[in-house]
Formats: structure tokens, C-alpha cells, sequence
């Protein structure tokens, strides 16, 4: 038999565990969303096959449309929707280099580009969805990472980094520009996390693998 | 007594066991992959190195210590030349290859002994032999090698104001069919082109397929559309030569062909070499090894060209 007391301390129990999962939630739902990609900034991408979208060109009807294919609750768990499958894309990089010869005199400049992972494997998120850097590799955070990993072909296969240096004579008043273009790989969809049945978190992600990149050197001379 | 004797009994053969589960087996013989590929490059400096990347099927071995190699060799059947490993380094993530792990290494070679300002040495089917501290000898094969050596101090009458590469697709293969280069004259005497050579063993330019473009094409055209023939065969029995006389054109971008020997090669880096003539007086201009492409991958290479080596302890 319970006494008065011994009601209201598990009511008060009960309070204190539903307020304590509530700011759980509220925590989890309060991540930072979206950090900066380097692909982001490339001056151009263009997708092989036509109707394919990049996670930045989503529209709010898009979103919505992809969260309505989700079933309605889920106990526990990442649930992943691919929007974009190994999609081929071409783009157009930032611009390396730029060098200005200002002097009189010609100069031999010498030019160092290193081909690495960070380059060649970039994710990007939005919404509730937040990107970690973990031992200098951008993840996922939340163990997205590893069901987007089992969804798609992301799994890393660079096999070689490598340093490139190249000598070149730079003319008074010449400028010497190494751009890059290439090509690469997008997957990308909307990913929803439950908790107790609760959503805790929704957003977009989005794998970027760059597979081949060309250089290109231009020499202007001004005036 | 007893129970301690028992506790210290059962201690034993806990621990005993653990490191019986733990203990790996003695290293009996390590497997290296190379690749043999088509090396060319411009050494600039006496401090430029080459890298030849070999595949370890272990890790931490005096077989990738810089420090436990004596000397080493680059060889063929008609000649060889003294190297040194400036620095042996990780050159990647571990990749899987019939069943086993292999991790990449890069051997970075430099030429301080035999450095000149102006050379060019080339190697066919060259094997690199590394002979390390302890008396161990391993040889690599790593394809054919060309090295010209040169200061890039190059004469001003004319100056290279573009260059990217063209790719295409021979046989179902990814390959670079050409590159376009933007060429500026700074005097006003006509030019006269006399040869533009790529100094590779497994390639070459076709010189008299040259053409100049009235604008800058994609980079995937294929060579039939620039070079106005209706068919380009970029893989050949034989090279053409990659000399010949031709008026300078002026100014403007031109389509270089290239052709590959035999087969489809894997060709994404090496230097440049255009001779021409001036008022009668033949000059050579130099451009260092531009990186044409990169790939995500090691360069790709038929099975052919993997090479086993396998070193016993």
C-alpha cells in the first residue's frame, strides 16, 4: 500500500524523466546546422544526366516531398532516403593558383600542388544534420556517417596522395593562373533521426567524390 | 596455501593465454607490387626527386626504412645510373589485392650524383635495385624511364601562354589523346617549328598532325574533330616522328597529338621540349613536367604491368 508521500515521489519521478528527456531532444535538436564545403565554392558542377539536383539547389517542396516517403514514426534510428545515386557530375574548381609578376625581371617560380583526401572526399548537410571533423576527416555526425557509408558508394578507395612541384618563368607584368576541372561522383538525400519514438533531428546530406581532376596553366601578359 | 598456489596457477594460464591468443606470427615473407608505367620527367634541381610508388603487403618493415637502405640503382639491359632515396613515405590507404592488404609506399629518388643541366637519359623495361643496410637486395620493376635534366633557363622569342590536355577513349580505355598549347612570339623575324617532343619511351607527339584551332576546344573533343581527318588512330605499332619543319603560324592555340605505343598509356605528367629555329639558329625551349590530370586512384595498369616481388626472411 502506498502512502501520499510515496504517490507524489513517482509522480515527481515521472516529471523529472519527461523533463529530462524533453531536454534531451531539445539538445540534440539544437546542433549547428550546415558547415561550409569546399565544393560549394567550385565556380560550376554540372550533372551528367539531366534532373538531378545538388543538396544546395533543394527547394522546400523538395524537402517536403522526401520527408512525406518516410513512413510516419520510427522507433529508434537514422532512416536514410537517396535522392541522388552515384551521379556523375563535371566541374569547374576554384582557381589554384594565381601569380603576378610585379618586378622588372623575369622570375622562375615554383608551384606546389598536393592532391588529398580532404579534396577528393567532401560532405555537406543541412537542416538538424551536423558535419564533424574527426581526425582530420569530415563526418556525419550522430552515426550518420556509417549508415550513409552502407547506403552508398562512399567508402574511400584513394590509394595515393601525391606532392607535384612545377618550375615556370614568370615575365614582368604576367600573370600565370592554374585552374582545374574534373569530374566526380554526388549522392545526396534527406536523412531523419528518431528517438523513443520523437523526431530529433531531419536535413539534407550530401557525399561529393572527386575522381579525376585536370589542370590547365594560362600566362596573360597586361597592357 | 593451497589457495594461493591455485590463484597464482590460474593467474598463469589466464595471462599465458592471453598472449597466446595475441601473439602474431614471425613475419616469414613480405610481397611488394610495382608497377611498371612510363616515367617522364625534368629534373630542375639536384633536389627534384622522382616517385615510385610500390604496394608492401606489410607494415613497419626495414624494406620501407629510409634509413636501412645503403644504396640504390636504376638499370637496364644497356646501362644504369646511381640514385639516392631522398625519403621513403606512406603514399595512402591501404587497398585490397587477391586477398591480401597492401599498403602503398613512395620511394622518392633524387639524382645529386649524376646531376646535370643538360642530359636526358632514358631507361626501357628499367628495374630499380635497392641494396639496404643488412646485405638484403630488391629489385622493382618500374616500366620505362626518361629523365632530361635541364636548368629551364629558356631563350624569349616566343613564350607558351596555355596548355591543358585533351582526353578520349581508344579501346574502351581513358587516355590522353593530345594536349593544346597557346603559343605568343615576342619577335618579329618568322619562326620556324623544327619538333615538339613529350621525352617519353611509350609515347610521342605527331608532328605533322599538328594543327593550330581557331578557339580553345573541350577538353574531351576528339582528335578526328581537331585534327579535320575522319578517323585519328592514338594507338600505334609505331611512332611517328615528332619533328619536322613548319612555318610558325603566329600566335594562337595549337592541337599537339599524341600517339601511344602498342597500347594505351597511362600518361598524365612530362615535360615538353620545342625546338625552333630563329634567323637561322636552331633553340631549344624547355617546359618543366606539367601535370596534365589526376587521378582518384593509383594510375590505372593492365595486370601485365603489376609486378610481384617477394622477399623471404
Amino acid at each position: 500500500m502506498l502512502s501520499e508521500a510515496d504517490v507524489k515521489g513517482v509522480f515527481l519521478m515521472k516529471k523529472l524523466f519527461i523533463g529530462g528527456l524533453l531536454a534531451m531532444v531539445i539538445a540534440i535538436g539544437m546542433q549547428k546546422p550546415v558547415l561550409g564545403d569546399e565544393y560549394g565554392s567550385y565556380q560550376d558542377i554540372v550533372f551528367e544526366e539531366d534532373g538531378q539536383k545538388l543538396l544546395k539547389d533543394f527547394t522546400t517542396g523538395d524537402y517536403d516531398g522526401y520527408y512525406g516517403c518516410f513512413a510516419k514514426n520510427y522507433f529508434m534510428g537514422w532512416k536514410i532516403l537517396v535522392a541522388t545515386e552515384d551521379q556523375k557530375v563535371d566541374f569547374v574548381s576554384e582557381t589554384k593558383l594565381k601569380v603576378y609578376n610585379s618586378g622588372y625581371s623575369t622570375i622562375k617560380h615554383e608551384i606546389t600542388l598536393k592532391s588529398s583526401v580532404e579534396t577528393q572526399f567532401q560532405i555537406s548537410a543541412t537542416g538538424s544534420i551536423s558535419v564533424n571533423i574527426k581526425g582530420g576527416e569530415k563526418k556525419f555526425s550522430g552515426g550518420l556517417d556509417a549508415d550513409i557509408k552502407a547506403t552508398v558508394d562512399y567508402e574511400k578507395k584513394t590509394t595515393s596522395s601525391e606532392e607535384y612541384v612545377f618550375k615556370i618563368n614568370v615575365d614582368p607584368g604576367t600573370y600565370v593562373t592554374i585552374v582545374t576541372m574534373g569530374e566526380g561522383i554526388v549522392n545526396n538525400g534527406v536523412a531523419k533521426h528518431y528517438f523513443f519514438w520523437i523526431l530529433t533531428q531531419k536535413g539534407g546530406w550530401e557525399t561529393f567524390t572527386v575522381t579525376t581532376e585536370y589542370y590547365e596553366i594560362i600566362k596573360e601578359r597586361l597592357g | 596455501m593451497k589457495k594461493i598456489a591455485a590463484i597464482a596457477l590460474i593467474a598463469y594460464l589466464v595471462v599465458a593465454g592471453i598472449l597466446l591468443i595475441c601473439a602474431k606470427d614471425p613475419l616469414t615473407e613480405v610481397r611488394i607490387l610495382s608497377l611498371r608505367q612510363d616515367h617522364s620527367r625534368l629534373i630542375a634541381s639536384p633536389e627534384e626527386t622522382l616517385g615510385i610508388v610500390v604496394l608492401v603487403d606489410a607494415e613497419g618493415t626495414f624494406l620501407t626504412d629510409r634509413d636501412a637502405i645503403r644504396s640504390a640503382r636504376i638499370a637496364d639491359e644497356s646501362g644504369e645510373m646511381a640514385v639516392s632515396t631522398a625519403s621513403v613515405e606512406s603514399a595512402g590507404i591501404p587497398l585490397a589485392y587477391e586477398g591480401r592488404t597492401y599498403y602503398p609506399y613512395r620511394f622518392n629518388l633524387a639524382f645529386t650524383e649524376v646531376y646535370s643541366t643538360d642530359l636526358s637519359v632514358a631507361f626501357r623495361d628499367a628495374m630499380l635495385e635497392i641494396t639496404y643496410e643488412n646485405e638484403a637486395v630488391l629489385e622493382f620493376s618500374i616500366g620505362n624511364l626518361r629523365l632530361t635534366f635541364d636548368d629551364l633557363e629558356n631563350p624569349n622569342h616566343w613564350d607558351l601562354t596555355r596548355l591543358f590536355g585533351v582526353m578520349g577513349s581508344e579501346n574502351g580505355e581513358e587516355i590522353l589523346t593530345g594536349f593544346v598549347i597557346g603559343l605568343e612570339t615576342n619577335v618579329s623575324s618568322p619562326l620556324v617549328l623544327l619538333g615538339i617532343s613529350i621525352m617519353s619511351e611509350g609515347a610521342g607527339t605527331d608532328f605533322e598532325s599538328m594543327v593550330s584551332l581557331p578557339e580553345s576546344p573541350d577538353r574531351q573533343t576528339p582528335v578526328e574533330d581537331l585534327v579535320g581527318l575522319e578517323s585519328y588512330v592514338s594507338i600505334r605499332e609505331t611512332l611517328p616522328a615528332e619533328s619536322g619543319s613548319m612555318l610558325w603560324p603566329g600566335d594562337g592555340l595549337w592541337f599537339v597529338p599524341i600517339v601511344h605505343l602498342e597500347e594505351g598509356r597511362y600518361l598524365s605528367r612530362f615535360p615538353i621540349v620545342i625546338t625552333y629555329s630563329y634567323l637561322g639558329v636552331e633553340y631549344r625551349h624547355v617546359w618543366d613536367d606539367f601535370l596534365f590530370f589526376s587521378p582518384e586512384n593509383l594510375p590505372e595498369v593492365s595486370l601485365d604491368d603489376v609486378c610481384e616481388t617477394t622477399y623471404r626472411y
